[in-house]
């Protein structure tokens, strides 16, 4: 063991709170010169060598509150049992907007349109099953703002806010999705570019949580345009309407599972004491 | 703004950075030394300081050095600093009350 033994077993802890920092070996560097300078000025001052240690440690800080600190700087993604939840939350939400697209959405657009009544249990129905997939999705969304950047402030609350608006709307009016999944996308391209700006390394497949319901409902508003498929009796195209809800969902369940896949499998535990943020 | 002031004058390493903002403080500042290289990295990717690596008795050591930049966002926020201090220490001053009668 070196002379500087405290020194030495402080970096170990550091090095592992900071692992997901890109530039890890820099800031140990940095750190090893700082505390060797701060312990040889605190001996030419009549400390002895392994109090001098001791109190350069002290004055650095712990691990846990350094790689915090690196977090809030937009330094380092902090891996936390939220955001294990959230890829959890993020596989059933896919589910849950897939099982939206493929059964229960193109079967009530084309009920409901074409009948004479809208049945009250299939609107109810829907209104459950918006609300549910749209939770599991905030669930998701607020995993990702923590982990971005440990904790919330500024952009990440109206992000949250905006998921909220979305829940809100994607509950109450289901069947008039393009007000809910707008706000929803605004949401999650905030949250991306978030955990982007933090070095979390997120990829390309992450960025369709925000451009896959504006292509969505843009192909709504194409298709509608068109005139695809038979008209409604307010003049409108059920199918045009399912067609975009369909291509939206199947794009965002597909970022969610790439997120979701990603998250879940992260390991919130490795360093307890470093990096738990909750 | 005080790290940049205390750059100022000459280029230093993290340790004499931290260093200076705690003589020149008297020690007021008392915050985990660790968090303040955060602050030193955020400083560099905004543009206001720049660091460069050197040798120093066997390890490596990032000097960090006030840009152009830096000096200019200095002068502002040293000159809003003043104002600002000025105006509250006029207001802490005081006036004697004008007599009633």
């Amino acid at each position: 063991m070196s002379s500087h033994d405290m020194i030495d077993s402080y970096l170990v802890e550091l090095r592992a709170a900071l692992q997901r920092h890109p530039h890890v070996d820099d800031l140990v560097a940095e750190a090893t010169d700082h505390l060797v300078e701060c312990t040889g000025r605190l001996e030419s001052i009549g400390h002895d060598h392994s109090t001098a240690q001791a109190l350069a440690l002290a004055r650095y800080g712990d691990p846990s509150v350094v790689a915090r600190a690196f977090a809030k700087a937009g330094g380092i993604a902090m891996p936390t049992k939220t955001a294990r939840v959230a890829g959890a939350a993020a596989l059933g939400a896919a589910a849950g907007w897939l099982g939206l697209a493929v059964g229960v959405f193109p079967y009530l657009a084309t009920v409901m349109w074409f009948s004479d009544g809208w049945p009250g249990a299939w609107v109810l129905m829907l209104s459950l099953a918006g609300a549910s997939t749209t939770a599991a999705t905030l669930v998701l969304l607020h995993g990702l703002l923590l982990r971005g950047a440990g904790s919330y402030s500024g952009t990440a609350y109206l992000s949250m806010g905006l998921g909220i608006a979305a829940l809100v709307l994607l509950t109450l009016v289901t069947w008039a999705w393009p007000f809910g999944v707008v706000p929803l996308a605004i949401a999650f391209a905030l949250a991306v570019r978030r955990v982007n700006a933090s070095l979390a390394g997120t990829g390309p497949a992450e960025w369709l949580l925000a451009v896959a319901w504006p292509v969505g409902c843009a192909l709504y508003l194409v298709l509608e345009t068109l005139g695809f498929g038979p008209v409604a009796e307010f003049g409108n195209y059920p199918w045009a309407n399912a067609a975009g809800f369909l291509v939206g969902a199947v794009l965002f369940s597909a970022g969610l599972v790439s997120i979701g896949i990603r998250l879940r499998h992260e390991a919130p535990d490795a360093q307890p004491a470093a990096i738990a943020m909750d | 703004m005080l790290v940049l002031a205390v750059l100022a004058e000459c280029p230093r390493h993290g340790y004499g950075v931290i260093e200076q903002l705690r003589l020149r403080s008297g020690d007021a500042f008392d915050l985990p030394e660790g968090t303040v290289y955060p602050v030193l990295h955020r400083l560099e990717r905004a543009g206001v300081l720049a660091s460069d690596w050197s040798e120093h008795a066997g390890r490596r050591r990032r000097t960090y050095r006030l840009t152009e930049s830096g000096r200019v966002a200095l002068t502002e926020q040293r000159s809003a600093w003043e104002s600002f201090s000025a105006a509250v220490g006029s207001v802490l001053q005081g006036v004697p009350c004008p007599r009633t009668t």
